[in-house]
C-alpha cells in the first residue's frame, strides 16, 4: 500500500463520512423523495409525459442546494473543537482526504442523486399509471441540459469545498459572498476589457451604442472565458487550494 | 521515538506558552507530563501529535516532523484528548469505521477492554456519560496498538474505581515497543504507573527524570530525628513529609505529589542534586 496514496483508504474515509452522516442523509433523502414525488406529478400534467427537461428542471435547484449543504456538513468536524483532534489525526494523507471529500460530495453524490431522482420519478409514473390515464414510460435523464447542470456543479462545488475548509464561522454565507463577488469581479473585468476594445468609451449612463455593445460582448465573452475558467482552471485550482489548506490546518 | 528540540510555541497574540523545550521520549516507558493548569501540557501534546505546529524548533516522530502528519506517523500515534465528543454511533460501529485506518487495530482487544470498563459494544455513544465516553476512547486508543499513545488528562471524569481500572489497563498495555505519555495535573492518579516524569512550569521543562533516578537520589517521608543535612522541601499539608537527599538511607517510594511541589518550589536544587548524582537513563 502506498504510504501517502491509497484508494482503499479513500474508500474507507468516504464510508466513514457517510456512516457518520447516516441520520442526516436519511432525513434529507425523505424530504427530497417527497419533493421529487410532487415534482414528478407536476411534470406529468398536460401531455401526461415526464419529459427529460421536466426531470432536469425538478433536479436542478435541489441538486445544487443539497450538494452545497452536503459539502459543508461533511467538513463540520474539521471546525468543531471537540471533534477536530480525531478528524485531523485519522491516518490519511491530505491528498487522500481531498479526493475522498470531493469524491463523496461531487461524484458519488451526483450518481446517487440522479439515481434517486430517476427511481422516485419512475415510481411516481408507475403509481400515476395505476390511478390515472398516464401511460407507463421510462425517465430519460441524460440530456444536454442534464450534463450542463452536472458540469456546472462539478466545477463550482470545489469553490464551496474550499470555503467549507477555510472558514470557521458563517462558512456558507462567507463562501457565497466570495463566489458572488468573484463572478461580479470577472464580469466587471470583462466589461472593462470590452469597453477598452470598443474605443475606450466608459459612459455607462449615456445611450451610447458602445455601452450596449460592450455589455453584450461582456456577456458573450464571459460565457466563453467563464466556461474555460470553470471547466479547466477553477475546479482543479480550488481542489489544489483545499489540499494545501488541509496541510496547513492546525486545531 | 519522539524528539522535541528547542521548541517554542505561542498562540496568536498571546505570550509564549512553551519556550526552548528539549525532550526525548523513548519506547518502553510511561511518561507522566505534569504541570499546573495552563502551563502548556495540552499544547505540548498537540504539538507532539501534529495538531499544532512549532513556531521555532522541531518536534519529530520517527525522524519526521509531526506537523507533516504523514500516514505512517499517524498510523503509529494516537491521542486521547481532554475534551472531546465522539461520533453518534454504537460503540461497535465506532470501532469498525475508525479502527479500519489503524493497521494494528485489534477488535478483540477493544472488545475485551470495553467489557473490562463495564460497557457494551451495542451501547449508543451519545447516551453514555462523559466518563464512559472517555473509557471508549481510551479502549480505542489502546486497541489501535500505535507505538505512541498520548493521553491528556485521561482520568478526568473517571470515578474512583475506574481510575484504578485505568492504571491496571495502562500497565498491561505498555510493552517494549510502546511509548505512553500521560499529561495531567492530577499527579496522584498516576501513582505507581509512570516510570519517567516531565514537569512543565513557566513555559519550560523544570524536571525531566526517570523515577528510578529520583528514587535513587531523593528520599521521601517524615523527617527522621536529628537530621543534619538541609531539607530540600517540606510541606505541612502532607503530614509533615519532606524531600531529602537519599544518601545512605533506604530507598523510598517516590511521592509524586511531594516531588511535583518540590520541583515547582525549588527546581534548581532538585535538578542539581539529581544531575550530580548517578542516575539511569530511561529504559
Amino acid at each position: 500500500m502506498n504510504p501517502q496514496f491509497s484508494l482503499q483508504r479513500i474508500g474507507r474515509f468516504i464510508v466513514r463520512d457517510l456512516i457518520l452522516l447516516k441520520g442526516s442523509i436519511r432525513t434529507v433523502a425523505s424530504v427530497i423523495a417527497v419533493l421529487f414525488f410532487i415534482g414528478s406529478l407536476i411534470g406529468l400534467r398536460g401531455d401526461l409525459r415526464f419529459t427529460p427537461e421536466a426531470f432536469v428542471g425538478m433536479l436542478r435547484p435541489v441538486y445544487i442546494i443539497v450538494g452545497i449543504l452536503f459539502t459543508f456538513v461533511i467538513l463540520k468536524d474539521a471546525h468543531y473543537k471537540k471533534a477536530n483532534h480525531f478528524y485531523f489525526l485519522i491516518p490519511i494523507s491530505p491528498l487522500e482526504r481531498v479526493m475522498a471529500i470531493w469524491g463523496a460530495t461531487s461524484l458519488l453524490y451526483t450518481v446517487v442523486f440522479t439515481l434517486f431522482g430517476v427511481v422516485v420519478s419512475q415510481c411516481t409514473i408507475g403509481l400515476a399509471s395505476f390511478f390515472s390515464s398516464v401511460d407507463f414510460h421510462l425517465v430519460h435523464p441524460f440530456t444536454e441540459s442534464y450534463w450542463s447542470l452536472i458540469k456546472f456543479y462539478t466545477f463550482v462545488q470545489p469553490a464551496f469545498l474550499l470555503g467549507a475548509i477555510s472558514f470557521r464561522k458563517n462558512r456558507i454565507g462567507k463562501t457565497l459572498f466570495l463566489v458572488i463577488l468573484s463572478v461580479v469581479g470577472v464580469f466587471l473585468f470583462n466589461v472593462i476589457l470590452c469597453f477598452m476594445f470598443s474605443g475606450g468609451a466608459f459612459d455607462l449612463f449615456e445611450s451610447d451604442p458602445f455601452t450596449t455593445q460592450a455589455f453584450a460582448r461582456a456577456s458573450e465573452e464571459y460565457s466563453g472565458i467563464g466556461g474555460l475558467l470553470f471547466g479547466f482552471i477553477l475546479g482543479p485550482i480550488m481542489l489544489w487550494a483545499c489540499y494545501h489548506k488541509f496541510i496547513e490546518k492546525e486545531v | 521515538m519522539i524528539q522535541v528540540k528547542s521548541l517554542k510555541f505561542n498562540y496568536p497574540k498571546r505570550k509564549t506558552i512553551l519556550d526552548n523545550i528539549n525532550l526525548e521520549f523513548v519506547p518502553g516507558n510511561i511518561y507522566g507530563l505534569f504541570g499546573r493548569n495552563g502551563e502548556g501540557k495540552s499544547t505540548l501534546m498537540k504539538l507532539m501529535c501534529g495538531l499544532l505546529f512549532p513556531k521555532t524548533g522541531a518536534c519529530q516522530i520517527f525522524d519526521q516532523p509531526t506537523s507533516a502528519r504523514t500516514v505512517k506517523g499517524l498510523q503509529d500515534s494516537f491521542i486521547v484528548p481532554e475534551d472531546f465528543e465522539l461520533s453518534p454511533l454504537r460503540i461497535a460501529t465506532y470501532a469498525k469505521v475508525n479502527g479500519a485506518f489503524y493497521p494494528k487495530f485489534s477488535f478483540e482487544q477493544f472488545h475485551h477492554l470495553i467489557k473490562e470498563f463495564h460497557l457494551d459494544l451495542q451501547d449508543f455513544i451519545p447516551t453514555l456519560s462523559f466518563g464512559q465516553q472517555k473509557k471508549v476512547l481510551i479502549a480505542f486508543g489502546i486497541a489501535t496498538n500505535t507505538k505512541l499513545l498520548l493521553m491528556d488528562e485521561p482520568t478526568n471524569g473517571l470515578d474512583i474505581p475506574s481510575k484504578s481500572q485505568f492504571r491496571k489497563i495502562i500497565a498491561e498495555a505498555v510493552d517494549k515497543g510502546k511509548c505512553i505519555i500521560i499529561a495531567t495535573h492530577q499527579v496522584r492518579d498516576l501513582h505507581s504507573l509512570i516510570n519517567h516524569l516531565v514537569i512543565l512550569d513557566q513555559a519550560r521543562v523544570i524536571l525531566d527524570q526517570s523515577l528510578s533516578a529520583v528514587s535513587n537520589t531523593l528520599w521521601f517521608g517524615k523527617p527522621p530525628q536529628g537530621i543534619s543535612e538541609p531539607i530540600l522541601f517540606s510541606e505541612s499539608s502532607f503530614g509533615g513529609k519532606v524531600v531529602l537527599p537519599r544518601n545512605e538511607r533506604h530507598e523510598t517510594e517516590v511521592d509524586l505529589e511531594l516531588l511535583f511541589n518540590a520541583a515547582l518550589a525549588r527546581p534548581e536544587e532538585i535538578n542539581h542534586i539529581l544531575k550530580t548524582a548517578h542516575h539511569e537513563p530511561a529504559v
